[in-house]
């Protein structure tokens, strides 16, 4: 009987090993262990053995029973596998076809470095601060220490607007966001650290790299020991992070009539180690204007220069999106041809 | 300003040899900035003094020889084949090599050589005429004969003809602030602080003018113009051609010499910075007596200036008068009657300052820049006037050794200079740098640049030179600049600050750009335009002219005010896309402005949206609002139907948002035929727009919505349909609907149908009416009871229901 049933269990053991489908297992699991099944068939000469001979009957039956359901399902395991690697050699799909689109449209790349400029900024604790587009010839001009006919006032070809006042003089389109300077500091007073983005405009002909409207970036910075290696620290840290590689700030001296000292700076070229196009094979790229802020500007904006100091420093927005998309035509960015549009 | 560097170098004792890359980032990061460095010696790169030892016929060209020109023992001897109709055996001859640059018959742009044939014959190079390497004007087919020159063969031509020197090119705009820096003497200053080496300032001598003689009587009548007068008579004067060498610095400075006594005063005005006039004493005098007016012009006046300009003088033009005729635009241009000729014997000197305001005022009415005005505009020293009579005397003397002084120097001088003593506070000048700085080498700095240093420990009491006290050095903070530009920004550290906590962005601005991601997300695209628009787009969107600011001075017809509403700039970028893109979505933010009583407009923050496809353009873009409602979590935006749009909507096609009730938030709608035909759009489907103003959402709703509960009681539902007049809103079926029962949940628009079944002037609206109980599962009682609620209801907007007993 024990011989019958291990024979038993080395033909089923075969049979289960040869079993190529999923059909062909479940026969070979009907032919043993099924109702009908080899192992229900010896189980009924059971009545005729001892109660000893039934117990070792009843659990030698059993360890062959889990033995083969083992093996039966290992077996169905590896059919299924197998099927899957026949399923996934057999299918193909060409992953060159053209997408299903999602619709995609976008914002404009001035507004993206914008963004990307006030959350660098408001991290290093800077608040974000802004003004009127049309200005007062006061604010614009008069409270940052040019006055009337400053030879300075050359440099800021202006829109003006019909409309004067004792007060703020003529009406006109900002010419830098500086103004913002002054009504800021009034309105929160010392110590101040801000940044002003915003949108300013110059009486000038449009070209590839001159715009009559464009935007503006400045950030300011008073306290009472704020110092020029400040200044520097600030500008590489910003910068640093804006263009995602550790920068230089090398300072030329300038004139602002709003800082004194002024200085002119400009930033290790980002894209090169050694000259590239963009900064023209001088390893440097020229970015805007700084220096510490004049203390006539301080008083107009009713701060005491002998109690604070602190620095200025500011650039075009337009020029940092030229140099990020590496565009060489600044008209690009207002003309809204939606064939630039789209590529941000 | 152009000026030679050789000049600059020649009044400090600096010696060594610098490249023009050097030489501009000297001045660049301590001084001035150079726009450009022209080096002579780069002009005559690969060019050599060779000579011919011999000559041939050309086999295949009658007009060219083949020379064989000896270049010197490095070079060897190569063949060149020219054409030179004056070419001798031994004649030394300029060569440019292969890679020198030189100008084809002295035409047209630079060319390099290469090494070449000229018909089956090789050339290396060739042998110059005069005006191919810009040497002057060439004699017919003649080339350059240097033999005069006695050089060896091999000699670079730089060193033949002495081309050494750089020219500095340096913009207006950088030296605003220096009327010191534009003169070589100024720049020498510099140079010398910058390289640490000495300064040898200008002494001239005093020519001793006798004590009494000839002199001018000078009235003033607007003394707060003239800060400085003074006039010097001279006699026994050859007018003649300059000495070489200052009429070469002349051409450096890009000036045409015209004779020794206009070359004078403008070499001065390079060298000492102070412009100058020669007056011819014969247009100027009266029986022998010179009498001076300077006053603020006569109003419709007219004079002829230097180049035939004749200008209008007015009020705001200062001028000088003889025999009540004025004579010159002072500080700004001589006339043409007074100036000096080639008779002129004896002449008027004068050597001024003038206010530089006044005097920039002045030039900018008439439109004219001057190199004088470039000065005075400035504000120069009053007390160089003086030194520069000294000095054109000297120079005059070189080429009239035998001029006469006719009598004293007379001398205006009201308001004399006063040191001024700045106390500049060492602690300030090492907080302002955020180190400690040499105590020391700040004050040899301040020395070189001439300032006067006392030095008091913790302070130092600067009293800065007269050149620089004209508004340029006033304060310590100017001291602080001089001490840091020379002490070099490059030794700057570089620290920023411990902050405790981030800043934050305005909460305008916050909105701002969460519209700007939300509405690119769901397919639109941004745009930026201008906020010029003109009378036309005004016109075209029927807006009205009279609250739209107007620029006093404006760039071109198309863009002559301010705009009021983005959408006239928005339809023309939709015209220019339509060329290319058959849907067009997009959206700008920006903003406008309206004139007020106030003497500031009224600035808004507008957000203005726009579709254009082949169809549904109003529904889309009411989905767009709807999602960005939603989106901005705007609880109470409502939609309503507009009965008194903005004039460039269609009247009867547009809808307003209304905030909280009360706010218009937004409007929508088609845009007017006449409008959208207007920008040639008029073969696109109605075009829709928005406008919103974004400026009334100064805070955003950020807060998480309250759960309510969800109803797991069973819906039931039934569809609708009724008959009404055209004019009916959906929106009022939808209010009479709901009023019918508050077991009603929802209800959803599903179809509206015009057609033949459908009387003349009427529409099918069908709904689909979903009901829910909060406590109960509803029947077929119920439902029925809700039906006929609702048909009853519709009868009062006289609506019949389909299928309704």
């Amino acid at each position: 009987m024990e011989k019958q049933l291990n024979q038993i269990q080395i033909d089923a053991e075969k049979e289960i090993k040869e079993s190529s489908s999923l059909d062909q297992l479940l026969e070979v699991e009907k032919k043993y262990l099924g109702k009908k099944g080899s192992l229900k068939a010896i189980l009924s000469q059971i009545k005729d053995l001892s109660i000893e001979e039934k117990k070792a009957f009843g659990k030698l039956s059993n360890q062959i029973k889990v033995v083969l359901n083992e093996l039966i399902f290992k077996q169905k395991k590896l059919i299924e596998d197998q099927e899957i690697q026949n399923q996934l050699k057999n299918e193909f799909l060409d992953v060159t076809l053209p997408s299903i689109k999602t619709k995609k449209g976008s914002t404009h790349v001035l507004k993206q470095v914008q963004k990307k400029l006030e959350e660098i900024f408001i991290n290093l604790g800077f608040e974000v601060v802004d003004g009127p587009e049309v200005e007062s010839e006061k604010h614009n001009f008069e409270d940052l220490n040019i006055p009337q006919s400053h030879p300075a006032r050359d440099m800021y070809d202006t829109f003006f607007i019909d409309q004067k006042t004792e007060k703020y003089n003529r009406l006109l389109l900002r010419t830098h966001t500086s103004p913002v300077q002054i009504r800021q500091m009034l309105k929160q007073g010392a110590p101040i650290k801000v940044l002003i983005p915003g949108r300013t405009f110059r009486y000038e002909e449009a070209d590839a790299t001159h715009e009559h409207t464009f935007m503006q970036y400045e950030g300011l910075y008073i306290d009472k020991d704020i110092s020029l290696s400040n200044l520097k620290g600030y500008i590489e840290e910003i910068f640093g992070q804006f263009f995602g590689s550790k920068i230089e700030v090398r300072f030329r001296p300038g004139f602002f009539p709003f800082t004194e000292p002024s200085l002119e700076f400009e930033i290790s070229c980002p894209f090169c180690k050694n000259g590239c196009k963009v900064c023209k094979y001088t390893k440097y790229i020229e970015l805007g204007g700084c220096g510490m802020v004049h203390p006539n500007v301080l008083k107009a904006a009713g701060i005491d220069p002998e109690k604070y100091q602190g620095f200025a420093f500011g650039g075009g927005l337009d020029r940092l999106a030229m140099l990020i998309t590496q565009t060489n035509d600044l008209r690009l960015f207002r003309q809204n041809d939606l064939r630039f549009l789209k590529q941000f | 300003m152009l000026i030679s560097y050789n000049w600059i170098k020649s009044f400090t004792d600096y010696k060594e040899k610098l490249s023009s890359f050097e030489i501009r980032n000297k001045f660049s990061w301590h001084s001035c900035e150079i726009d450009e460095v022209i080096s002579e010696e780069e002009a005559f790169q690969n060019m050599v003094v060779g000579q011919i030892l011999t000559l041939k016929k050309h086999p295949d060209a009658d007009s060219l020889q083949i020379c064989e020109v000896d270049l010197g023992s490095n070079l060897g001897t190569h063949q060149i084949v020219c054409g030179g109709s004056n070419l001798s055996e031994k004649m030394l001859v300029a060569v440019a090599m292969p890679g020198a640059k030189v100008r084809w018959h002295g035409e047209g742009e630079l060319i390099e050589l290469k090494k070449t044939k000229i018909r089956g014959q090789e050339s290396f190079g060739m042998i110059c005429a005069s005006d191919e390497i810009s040497m002057g004007q060439s004699q017919g087919k003649e080339i350059m004969d240097i033999s005069n020159l006695k050089l060896k063969a091999g000699t670079t031509l730089s060193q033949a003809f002495n081309k050494n020197d750089f020219v500095l090119d340096i913009d207006n705009k950088t030296l605003t602030n220096r009327p010191d820096l534009w003169c070589a003497e100024g720049l020498a200053r510099e140079l010398a602080t910058i390289t640490k080496s000495k300064f040898n300032k200008l002494n001239p001598k005093d020519p001793k003018a006798p004590k009494t003689g000839e002199t001018v009587e000078l009235k003033i009548e607007n003394p707060e113009f003239v800060k400085r007068f003074q006039t010097l008579i001279i006699e026994n004067l050859e007018v003649k051609e300059s000495p070489i060498e200052i009429q070469n610095l002349l051409i450096k400075s890009g000036l045409t010499p015209k004779n020794n006594i206009v070359d004078a005063t403008n070499y001065i005005m390079y060298e000492l910075g102070q412009p100058m006039h020669a007056y011819d004493f014969e247009e100027v005098q009266e029986n022998g007596k010179v009498n001076f007016l300077i006053k603020k012009a006569n109003k419709d006046e007219s004079l002829v200036l230097l180049g035939d300009q004749e200008i209008h003088l007015n009020e705001n033009d200062n001028v000088l008068y003889v025999k009540n005729s004025p004579q010159i635009l002072l500080g700004i241009k001589g006339g043409l009657h007074s100036g000096v000729s080639e008779k002129t014997k004896k002449i008027v000197l004068e050597s001024a300052v003038f206010d530089g305001i006044m005097t920039r005022k002045s030039s900018q009415n008439h439109h004219i820049r001057t190199d004088s005005l470039a000065r005075y505009e400035k504000n120069l020293d009053p007390e160089n006037t003086k030194r520069a009579i000294f000095r054109f005397i000297e120079i005059l003397k070189i080429s009239c050794p035998n001029l006469k002084l006719s009598g004293p120097i007379t001398d205006v001088y009201n308001n004399k200079f006063q040191p001024n003593k700045i106390n500049l506070d060492i602690n300030k000048l090492n907080s302002y740098l955020g180190f400690e700085i040499d105590k020391n080498s700040a004050i040899s700095i301040l020395k070189t640049m001439e300032f006067e240093v006392k030095d008091k420990k913790d302070h130092l009491i600067v009293t800065p030179p007269s050149f620089r006290s004209t508004g340029d050095i006033e304060i310590y903070q100017d001291l602080i600049e001089e001490v840091a530009r020379h002490f070099g920004y490059h030794n700057l550290k570089s620290q920023i600050k411990e902050h405790s906590k981030p800043g934050s962005n305005l909460n305008q601005r916050i909105v701002e750009h969460k519209v700007r991601e939300l509405l690119a997300n769901i397919g639109l695209n941004e745009v930026i335009n201008y906020n010029f628009i003109n009378e036309e787009d005004i016109n075209a969107t029927f807006l009205n002219v009279n609250t739209h600011l107007k620029l006093l001075n404006n760039l071109n017809s198309e863009q002559t005010h301010m705009r009021q509403s983005l959408l006239s700039n928005i339809l023309k970028n939709c015209e220019l896309n339509h060329k290319n893109f058959k849907d067009i979505q997009l959206f700008e933010i920006g903003r406008t402005h309206i004139k007020s009583n106030e003497y500031f407009p009224i600035e808004e923050l507008k957000l203005g949206i726009l579709v254009s496809k082949k169809q549904d353009n109003f529904f889309t873009l009411k989905g767009i609002l709807e999602r960005l409602i939603q989106d901005l979590n705007l609880k109470g935006a409502r939609f309503e139907v507009n009965h008194n749009p903005n004039p460039y909507f269609h009247p009867n096609k547009s809808a307003q948002i209304k905030y909280q009730g009360k706010h218009l938030l937004a409007e929508i709608g088609i845009i007017h035929p006449s409008t959208q035909k207007h920008y040639n759009l008029e073969n696109q489907s109605p075009i829709a727009y928005a406008e919103i103003n974004l400026g009334m959402l100064h805070e955003l709703n950020l807060s998480i919505q309250k759960f309510s509960s969800i109803n797991t009681l069973p819906k039931l539902e039934f569809d609708l349909s009724i008959d009404v007049q055209d004019s009916i809103f959906n929106d009022e079926i939808i209010k009479v609907l709901k009023k019918s029962s508050s077991l009603i949940q929802d209800i959803n628009f599903v179809d509206l149908y015009k057609g033949d079944n459908i009387g003349e002037g009427f529409k099918s609206m069908t709904y689909k009416i979903s009901l829910q109980s909060k406590d109960k599962t509803l029947d077929s009682k119920d439902l029925e009871d809700v039906q006929n609620k609702c048909y009853e209801n519709l009868k009062s907007i006289g609506g019949s229901v389909r299928g309704a007993c």
